[in-house]
């Protein structure tokens, strides 16, 4: 199969996937009820009478009276003018989509930092276990591993507040703020930082304007408020990056072109670095990025914990509300995230391996 | 030897539709049986020979309907008259499709007929469930056509020792035996429901030289005390030479030659057998047969050759075998060339432009002249074959057009003695 | 005469035991569950052998509410409101493997199903099969639990149902790839000419095929189910008891995230042990899930074999 030939075709997989799950995200709005639906809608100072009416004209808005796959078309026709409703919690309210505007920069500033980090950890390490198999280091990763993967979230989150941001426990320790995404105060009068919205620009990212702006301070104060959020996060998927980069690694170990390297005399150290390790964190990268929007969800406890405004947060909360407009906005969100690092992997995957391609 | 005719395939395809474009329909394929008529007697042990990925292990499934034809008929023993009706090449009715043509069959009714005949693969690592024991893999089919427990191990047992196995194995795994073991408990799988027919698809290649002849020696064995009738697949045919009564060639998905063992050693008439022949060590000084060196790859089967398939490594290949035009580039550059042929004057190609499979123009810088490039033609004819394949040449000044030869597709043809080849040479169709 | 004495299913069965037991992590792990199951057994038909009353409910003590330090009387100390942590995780470990045990049997039961039927028969209904497990992966599966649980509802039913729905895609694809493998082998080709019928091909020869990889899947995601499980009680998503809900019956249900969750506002003004233990009771239970899973992995492999 030709490469574009293949692209096409994941794309075209790529609609029913879509499709799919706009019709489940749907299909559980209808499964709560109209009253979950239009609940944020109603007027609560409005008296019972007049409620009552304002329901009936809300019903025929929504044609909650039609037959549902009627509705379906509605809905979809909404979301795609970018139409996505209310949301009404304790930290926002307002349409749905400018609260994705507001909360998707600062969840995508967790990410990035907290790639990062776990790039930083499960690539040497992984690369050590590989290149001494069974050894000490390899054994020691393993386990790390195995933790890994077997640590709640929430608890390894609670853990790292405790240790980190909880003075009186650990004042020594008591260097990380709990709590939005920068200190405040470093920002009053600032012209590229909107107060009220809570929003700074060009980006809204607020590390990268800080560094647009040149603002050290402010810099600072946000790695600092990110760190401990973004390490629980990596720690969520070091352990299978690194048993990833391990196993990869000594494929690319076995390989002729390092073997023939190693032959010729060049030293180890140089065979692992120019040659195998570059080669072996090609697949690396792009499965981890995977692995990564895989577990994103992981947000929604490690912000509610860090009282870090993202997109976790806001679901926490729309959650806690029973906020219909913002469980089914960052569904949809966290769902067009995760299809669409599959689509880019697939498709870079196809790319490296032609094997893919032939697959299929 | 009754001369009873056991199997009759009649026009037998199997292309396997490869999957290049976006949806699953293709209009590619493989075509690995392309259009085969076989008998095979009862109690015959036919070989079937030919190079790997010629369809070799195809048509065996296929005459036991392990996979879905795509074409053809295939009768399993058919009463005289329908067989009469075959021989004649009368159309049966569709009640007579249904019952006696392994094609048609209802599947309940083929289900019945799987008594009647069975297979044994070449790798007897694969063929044997890992997780099953010897005594339920041997009684797999008994199992299938209700057989008691009790009667069944008991076959078992019966079985085991026919096939020179002891006993206990009944209660080992697959993993537990050697690769000469493993094939002979497949062996007495397939014996199990005594069939009449059992295709053996290379079951001796993937053991060592020694095992093998001992599984060659039970084969026979076997076949003698069950009036079997085999089909032993083989792409090395010294493996047959002992076993068979007949063998075939194939080539490219079709059967090219069919004889009896003996004819084929001695006087193999196509060239492909022939090639296959010299190839081998004859342990017989009477036949001396010099080497022939096939030329080329084997043709993809996706895309075979015009007319006889194996024309571009033959080495009579002559007029109708189906040269074509995109054939003729490599050999009129070589041949038309003024440095080669100091005739060409100072003529030089210039352009070759192919219109169709049968019709071409070439442009050269410099007038040519008829005469001289017929002459180079008939000259190199000999030595480059596909100067066959033209049927005339007119040139028009600088141009000049050449015509090739219509391709004929060789039939299987009988020569007497039950000797068939599907060969011009032998079979010489009309040149127009 | 026939040996009978010897069973082969048996001694296949020891070796792969032998293997098991070579690997030190997996024994620990074998046996951390195990006291774990044993603990969700009492539990259930006996909990006054291990000294517990009411299985159901947390028991708080509204005249000591606030959480105190472990001590001779209460080994890992309380939880608000004067819940008593050892007895708490004690019971919680019921509801959490019990959960985790069903959800994780009847996705996989689902899911090798459709994965088989998939896998065997292939063309549309392979592509059908297929595509909807793509739908369910499209979406990260805490966020999809909690969406679920969100719009459907909070009993332990639908919780539950959320997590199968979840976790069935899982087994259809590890299943239907080891089909797609199985199928091509020579001994499925044998089978069908031996006149075996297609649910006996199915069940009698590839699914006992398919099994290794299946159980190690399963073992790893009973760690990871009684993770996302803890994940939403810790949430919010606490699961109802026989219709009362925890908040309105006043009775605590015993969970461990949820009583990790408790812990939390006592937890960041010193009172470490509130989430330390809970959290540390579920960590042990999904790591050694993890370990027992990695031992079989080798233990079912063919390759350790002769
Ligand atoms: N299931 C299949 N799908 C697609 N193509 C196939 C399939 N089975 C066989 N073929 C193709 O059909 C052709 C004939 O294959 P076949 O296995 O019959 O050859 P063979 O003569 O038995 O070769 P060998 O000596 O290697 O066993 C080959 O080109 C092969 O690639
Ligand atoms: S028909 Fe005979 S002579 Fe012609 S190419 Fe084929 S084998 Fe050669
Ligand atoms: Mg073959």
């Amino acid at each position: 199969m030709k490469l574009s030939t293949y692209v096409i075709r994941r794309i075209l997989i790529l609609i029913p996937t879509l499709i799919g799950l706009t019709i489940i995200v749907f299909l559980l709005t209808r499964a709560g009820g109209t009253n979950m639906i239009i609940g944020p809608y109603l007027n609560p100072r409005l008296s019972a009478q007049q409620q009552l009416i304002e329901k009936q004209q809300l019903i025929k808005q929504f044609h909650l009276n039609d037959p549902v796959w009627v509705q379906y078309f509605y809905y979809m026709w909404a979301l795609v003018q970018g139409n996505w409703g209310l949301t009404k919690t304790a930290i926002y309210t307002g349409p749905v989509t400018t609260a994705i505007a507001l909360f998707m920069p600062n969840t995508i500033q967790l990410a990035i930092v907290a790639y990062v980090i776990a790039m930083f950890i499960a690539i040497p390490s992984g690369t050590a276990s590989a290149v001494r198999k069974n050894s000490f280091v390899d054994q020691f990763t393993r386990f790390i591993a195995f933790v890994g993967i077997s640590l709640p979230v929430f608890w390894l989150a609670q853990i790292l507040a405790e240790a980190f941001a909880t003075p009186t426990i650990s004042p020594s320790l008591n260097i990380f703020p709990l709590g939005g995404t920068v200190d405040a105060n470093l920002l009053v009068g600032q012209s590229w930082y909107n107060q009220y919205l809570g929003i700074s620009y060009p980006t809204h990212i607020m590390m990268i304007d800080a560094l647009i702006h040149g603002d050290i301070p402010v810099f600072i104060s946000a790695v600092r408020h990110v760190i401990l959020p973004a390490a629980t996060l990596a720690f969520t998927s070091i352990a299978g990056i690194m048993r990833y980069m391990r196993s990869s690694m000594m494929e690319t170990l076995n390989q002729d072109y390092v073997r023939t390297a190693r032959a010729k005399g060049v030293p180890e150290k140089i065979v692992i670095k120019k040659h195998a390790r570059k080669n072996a964190l090609i697949p690396v990268v792009t499965v981890s990025g995977l692995l990564f929007a895989g577990l994103l969800g992981g947000v929604v406890v490690i912000e509610e914990i860090f009282n870090y405004p993202g997109m976790g947060y806001w679901t926490y909360w729309a959650m806690m509300g029973l906020d219909s407009g913002g469980i089914m906005g960052s569904t949809i969100v966290f769902g067009l995230i995760l299809v669409s690092a599959n689509f880019v992997v697939d498709i870079l995957y196809a790319v490296i391996d032609p094997r893919i391609r032939l697959g299929e | 030897m009754v001369e009873e005719e056991l199997i009759i395939g009649r026009n037998l395809k199997k292309f396997f539709p490869i999957k290049t474009g976006l949806t699953s329909r293709s209009n590619i394929y493989v075509k690995a049986v392309n259009d085969v008529d076989i008998v095979i007697k009862k109690g015959e042990v036919v070989g079937l020979v030919g190079e790997t990925g010629c369809g070799k292990s195809t048509l065996g499934r296929l005459l036991i309907r392990l996979i879905e034809p795509s074409g053809g008929e295939l009768y399993f023993s058919p009463p005289p008259e329908v067989l009469n009706k075959i021989k004649s090449n009368q159309k049966l009715s569709d009640e007579e499709l249904k019952n006696y043509s392994i094609f048609h069959m209802h599947k309940n009714k083929l289900r019945e007929m799987r008594k009647k005949f069975n297979i044994v693969f070449q790798d007897p690592y694969s063929s044997l469930d890992p997780r099953m024991l010897i005594k339920d893999i041997v009684a797999e089919p008994l199992f299938s056509f209700g057989w008691k427990k009790k009667d069944a191990y008991a076959r078992v047992q019966e079985l085991l020792e026919k096939v020179g196995l002891p006993a206990e194995f009944m209660y080992r795994f697959p993993h537990e035996l050697s690769g000469g073991q493993r094939q002979r408990v497949a062996i007495a799988r397939a014996l199990s429901l005594s069939p009449e027919f059992i295709v053996l698809d290379e079951p001796t290649s993937a053991l060592d030289v020694s095992v093998q002849a001992q599984v060659l020696n039970l084969l026979e064995d076997l076949r003698k005390e069950f009036n079997l009738t085999m089909l032993f697949i083989t792409h090395h045919i010294l493996v047959v030479r002992h076993i068979s009564d007949r063998i075939m060639v194939m080539y490219l998905g079709k059967i090219v030659e069919s004889a009896m063992k003996d004819e084929i050693f001695k006087d193999p008439k196509h060239p492909y057998t022939q090639a296959l022949l010299s190839s081998v060590p004859i342990p017989d000084p009477r036949v001396k047969i010099e080497r022939i060196i096939l030329e080329g790859d084997v043709p993809s089967p996706i895309n075979p050759p015009n007319g006889c398939f194996f024309h571009p490594r033959c080495r009579h290949a002559f007029e109708p075998c189906g040269f074509t035009t995109d054939e003729l580039i490599e050999p009129l550059r070589f041949v038309l060339d003024n440095k080669r042929n100091p005739e060409m004057g100072n003529a030089e190609i210039q352009e070759m432009n192919v219109i169709d499979d049968l019709n071409m123009e070439v442009t050269f810088n410099n007038p040519v002249q008829q005469g001289v490039v017929e002459s180079i033609i008939q000259k190199e004819k000999e030595q480059t074959r596909a100067l066959y394949g033209i049927k005339e040449i007119s040139v028009n000044g600088n141009l000049l057009k050449i015509k090739m030869h219509e391709p004929v597709d060789p039939k299987l043809k009988d020569i007497g003695n039950e000797h068939l080849v599907a060969c011009h040479l032998v079979n010489p169709p009309e040149i127009k | 005469m026939v040996e009978k004495k010897r069973n082969p299913k048996l001694e296949s069965f020891i070796i792969t035991m032998k293997i098991f037991l070579r690997d030190p992590g997996a024994v620990f792990g074998l046996v951390v569950v195990m006291i774990y199951i044993l603990i969700a057994l009492i539990d259930e038909f006996d909990p006054g052998l291990i000294g517990l009353t009411d299985v159901n409910s947390l028991m708080p003590n509204y005249y000591n509410p606030s959480p105190l330090p472990p001590s001779s009387q209460h080994i890992f100390g309380t939880t608000f409101p004067g819940i008593d942590l050892f007895q708490g995780i004690l019971k919680a470990i019921r509801l959490d493997i019990g959960i985790t045990f069903f959800v994780v049997g009847i996705g996989a039961i689902s899911g090798i199903l459709l994965g088989l039927v998939s896998g065997y028969f292939g063309k549309w209904i392979d592509e059908i099969i297929m595509r909807t497990t793509d739908i369910f992966f499209s979406i990260p599966f805490l966020v999809l639990a909690i969406a679920i649980a969100f719009f459907m509802g909070r009993t332990i039913l639908i919780i539950s149902f959320a997590l199968i729905i979840i976790w069935w895609p899982t087994y259809a694809r590890v299943v239907r790839g080891q089909v797609l493998y199985i199928k091509e082998l020579a001994y499925i080709e044998a089978a069908r000419a031996s006149a075996t019928k297609n649910h006996k091909i199915i069940f009698k020869h590839i699914l006992p095929n398919t099994l290794a990889p299946i159980f190690v899947q399963f073992s790893m995601d009973l760690a990871s189910v009684a993770l996302i499980f803890a994940t939403l009680s810790f949430l919010g998503f606490v699961p109802t008891l026989g219709g009362s809900s925890s908040a309105s019956s006043g009775g605590y249900i015993p969970e461990l995230g949820y009583l990790s969750s408790i812990g939390y506002s006592y937890a960041v003004v010193g009172d470490w042990w509130t989430i330390v233990f809970p959290g540390f009771a579920l960590l042990l239970f999904a790591l050694s899930m993890n370990l027992v899973g990695d031992g079989l992995r080798d233990a079912l492999d063919p390759r350790f074999r002769r």
